[in-house]
């Protein structure tokens, strides 16, 4: 089976001697939705960095849809993986809304012709429409992430990598962003979405959560598998949703719910 | 900041604002030639009459050119009496306590004076009708034909213009900065010479830290794209050559050259005046 | 060292395009010694309202009262440089604000300025770094070669150093990963508990509901409500109005309260005491 996206024995460090990426072996599926999960340091964000090419590993290689990620298939690859990364301004090129959009369709030697319609047709898409001729300076946070989106969009890319996308956003663009991530799954059925984060209550609903600690992989499952392993994510610095947690402690104490939907533990709590 | 004319875009549209900046950059390297080569009477009379026609047509207030060159008085005043020093040619205007002042440094001060006056005019009428980012690709688009020496044309204009982009969040930054260290008691109006160079110091080592990062993440940003500096690249904003940009260009043209002709050949006019008649 | 507002409105670029009233007829006491929290929606005037507290800012009218401290509207800053040291501001992602050679040097930095004898703060910088979760060997390394997560603490220390009575933090989980972040909020308790007195602007109704005595909502420069987080979250109409979410185990609590269950919702402070309650609803032993 081709993954979209495989990594065999993948090595890196920064700095000699402190390993940041360590032998590891990730298989992700494509059309899935998955999510890394992984404290500050785990090697999450070295992990698609690696990806784009954009680091170079030391050892091991790393497969996108099959195709081996070199010096010769890296702007190949780039076509195929769009990333939006942590900081809304850093990535934001252009001097308005529109050049943002044009500055990927410019490097794939899109027509000038044809440039408006995409730009226009993926401004609709992230609700950026009426700001297209704005400057950053007057964009908010979450904005200025959609227009991200935007532009990686317009690429027609086959994965797209979420790298703590919304951690510096308040919680208005936290939620933007979160409901334009689930509104891609639907539009884009097959697209591959990664998302790189540590806030567990993204990661609930993922087809599959990879737990990095250390520059491994320290589990992998489905979201009810991971988040039954309470006491083990905060030994690595990380955490459980609310939902996961308080059924954690009832069953300690002997209410015992079997699942993890609100509405059924209202029913069976109120019995 | 925002009284001084030199240097600021403002949002008007007139027909100068809608000219092509390339011609507007050639036709200010053609105007700044001829303010700078001799002239005549004849000369000024026309350069001047020229740069106020263009001021009033972009709609720069002769006030603010005034404010962008008030910091030059104290230049002019030393040059002023440097002239009149040096300069004992022509007829005595007058004499002060027994010191003959003569026609010619009078003349040479106001000269100077006019010709820089002119240039400060028609470099704002440049930037006021322009947008930077607009001069930028203009530039670019005028140093292209220079790749064939290997010159980054392309690098240099991509670079500016994300220079330019920035410019409001690095004031929003240094702001930041400012206030984070005026919390921890930073006063940059008190303190002694070494003080005050640590307090500037506790600014602007944080504003590089925070520049490096960012370079690196805009180059991780731009590469993740597809960027290729040296790969082909198809444009968005295209500068488009209109009639109106040659015509304009004529018109400097002219206006330079006849300049041009007064200062070399003064009594050039008259001379067509009689073969004519 | 209570703080209080009187009458204070603040307008930023007055008589320009630009002007903007951020705050208009606050009045307001925060009393010495609580764990307070600030909140509202982004632009309603939080940062304003705070950078007020140290004279960062100070009124277009009105006027803030921070213990003897009286800032008059449109005061020179000259003078107000004392209550810096004793109102410290932690401002978001503070580890930008790092230049020194050494955590040492930059935890100094902040004394330095307010001319301390620098023989009692290298007594106290001891505990100080150990306060905030580090220990003596980062003293003598470059704040540079430090985590992000470090170099936050290094700055906090910072503030700490110049051994404020009201410490103001802005978002200072931002970015920290679920460990990191409630470290950080323990640190603010056991600092409460030690007296001074902690604002704490945030969009983390969790911790606010968690760790805070009292919140004051933001709305367009307003004072919207000044309560206690539970009252505060139990103000439907205002939630709705302003698109704040209560914290999960409240909104649970309510869910369970309406389907019948009796829980008192004043005792709830996060799970754990939300699921105590539920526990004592249902009769279960302890």
């Amino acid at each position: 089976m081709t993954y979209a996206i495989e990594t065999k024995d993948l090595c890196f460090s920064y700095e000699p001697g402190k390993i940041t990426v360590d032998h590891l072996n990730v298989k992700i599926k494509q059309g899935s939705y998955t999510v890394i999960l992984g404290r500050n340091g785990s090697g999450k964000s070295t992990f698609a960095k690696l990806v784009l090419g954009l680091l170079s590993p030391e050892s091991g290689s790393i497969h996108v849809e099959g195709i081996e990620l070199s010096p010769e298939t890296v702007y190949e690859i780039r076509n195929k993986v769009g990333i939006v990364f942590q900081n809304p301004d850093n990535q934001f090129i252009g001097a308005t809304v529109r050049d943002d959009i044009a500055f990927g369709l410019e490097n794939h030697m899109v027509p000038r012709e044809k440039m408006d319609g995409i730009i226009e047709e993926y401004a609709e898409k992230v609700g950026m429409v009426k700001a297209l001729d704005k400057e950053p300076s007057h964009l908010s946070g979450g904005q200025k992430q959609r227009v991200a989106i935007a532009g990686v969009l317009a690429m027609s890319p086959n994965i797209v990598i979420f790298d703590e996308a919304t951690s510096m956003l308040d919680p208005k663009g936290k939620r933007d962003v979160k409901e334009m991530m689930n509104h891609l799954r639907k539009t884009f059925p097959s697209l591959t979405v990664i998302s790189i984060t540590h806030d567990v209550d993204v990661a609930r609903f993922a087809d599959e959560i990879i737990v990095f600690n250390k520059g491994k992989i320290y589990a992998q499952g489905t979201p009810e598998e991971i988040f039954s392993r309470e006491s083990e994510l905060v030994a690595i610095h990380l955490d459980v949703p609310f939902c996961h947690k308080l059924r954690s402690i009832l069953d300690k104490r002997g209410i015992s719910l079997s699942d993890c939907d609100e509405e059924e533990m209202v029913q069976v709590l109120c019995r | 900041m925002k009284k001084l004319a030199l240097g600021r875009y403002i949002p008007y549209d007139t027909i100068i604002h809608r000219l092509d900046p390339r011609a507007k950059i050639i036709g200010l390297g053609a105007l700044l030639i001829a303010i700078f080569l001799p002239m005549t009477a004849w000369g000024y009379g026309l350069l001047i009459a020229f740069t106020l026609l263009l001021l009033k047509l972009t709609k720069v207030k002769l006030v603010s050119v005034y404010r962008s060159l008030k910091p030059m008085w104290f230049m002019m005043l030393f040059l002023f009496v440097f002239n009149v020093l040096l300069v004992r040619s022509g007829e005595i205007l007058f004499t002060i306590f027994g010191y003959s002042v003569y026609q010619n440094a009078i003349i040479q001060t106001i000269s100077i004076f006019l010709r820089l006056s002119m240039m400060v005019s028609i470099t704002t009428v440049l930037t006021a009708s322009t947008k930077p980012l607009d001069l930028t690709y203009g530039l670019e688009s005028l140093f292209s034909p220079l790749k064939v020496i290997r010159f980054p044309a392309h690098e240099i204009a991509m670079t500016i213009s994300i220079a330019l982009r920035f410019i409001p969040t690095l004031l929003e930054e240094t702001e930041k900065i400012m206030k984070a260290q005026a919390s921890r008691g930073v006063d940059l109006n008190e303190g002694k010479l070494n003080e005050k160079i640590t307090a500037i110091v506790s600014l602007i080592i944080p504003l590089f830290i925070s520049s490096f990062q960012r370079s690196e993440d805009l180059a991780n940003a731009m590469e993740a794209r597809g960027y290729n500096p040296s790969g082909k690249r198809t444009r968005y904003r295209l500068l488009k050559w209109a009639n109106h940009d040659t015509g304009a260009l004529i018109i400097v043209f002219l206006i330079a050259g006849i300049t041009l002709l007064f200062g070399l050949y003064p009594n050039w006019l008259n001379e067509v005046l009689v073969w004519l008649v | 060292m209570s703080v209080i507002f009187k009458a204070v409105t603040y307008t930023y670029l007055p008589k320009t395009p630009y002007e903007h009233q951020a705050l208009r007829d606050i009045n307001l006491t925060l009393d010495q010694g609580k764990f307070i929290a600030i909140i509202g929606h982004t632009g309603s005037g939080k940062s304003t309202l705070v950078q007020h507290i140290n004279a960062l800012l100070t009124p277009s009218t009105g006027e803030v009262q921070v213990d003897d401290f009286v800032i008059h509207a449109n005061d020179k800053p000259k003078g107000l440089k004392k209550l810096r040291k004793k109102a410290g501001m932690v401002f978001q992602f503070p580890e930008y604000q790092l230049f020194e050679e050494t955590v040492y040097k930059d935890i100094m930095f902040g004394p330095k300025n307010f001319k301390e004898d620098t023989k009692t703060i290298d007594e106290k910088i001891h505990s100080i770094i150990q306060l905030v979760g580090l220990d003596e060997s980062f003293l003598e390394r470059s704040p540079f070669e430090l985590s992000g997560g470090q170099k936050r603490r290094v700055a906090i220390a910072g503030i700490l150093a110049m051994e404020p009575d009201i410490l103001i933090l802005d978002e200072p989980t931002a970015g920290l990963d679920p460990r990191g972040a409630s470290e950080m909020m323990q640190l603010f308790q056991r600092l409460n508990r030690l007296g001074k007195t902690i604002i704490l602007v945030t969009h983390e109704m969790d911790y606010v509901l968690q760790y805070c005595d009292e919140a004051i909502v933001l709305k367009d420069g307003q004072v919207a409500k000044q309560a206690s987080p539970a009252e505060v979250f139990s103000d439907e109409s205002l939630l709705q109005a302003m698109s704040i979410e209560a914290p999960d185990c409240l909104r649970f609590a309510k869910k369970l309260q309406k389907a019948g269950l009796s829980l008192d919702l004043s005792l709830i402070r996060n799970t754990e005491s939300l699921a105590e309650a539920i526990l004592q609803a249902k009769g279960v032993q302890r």
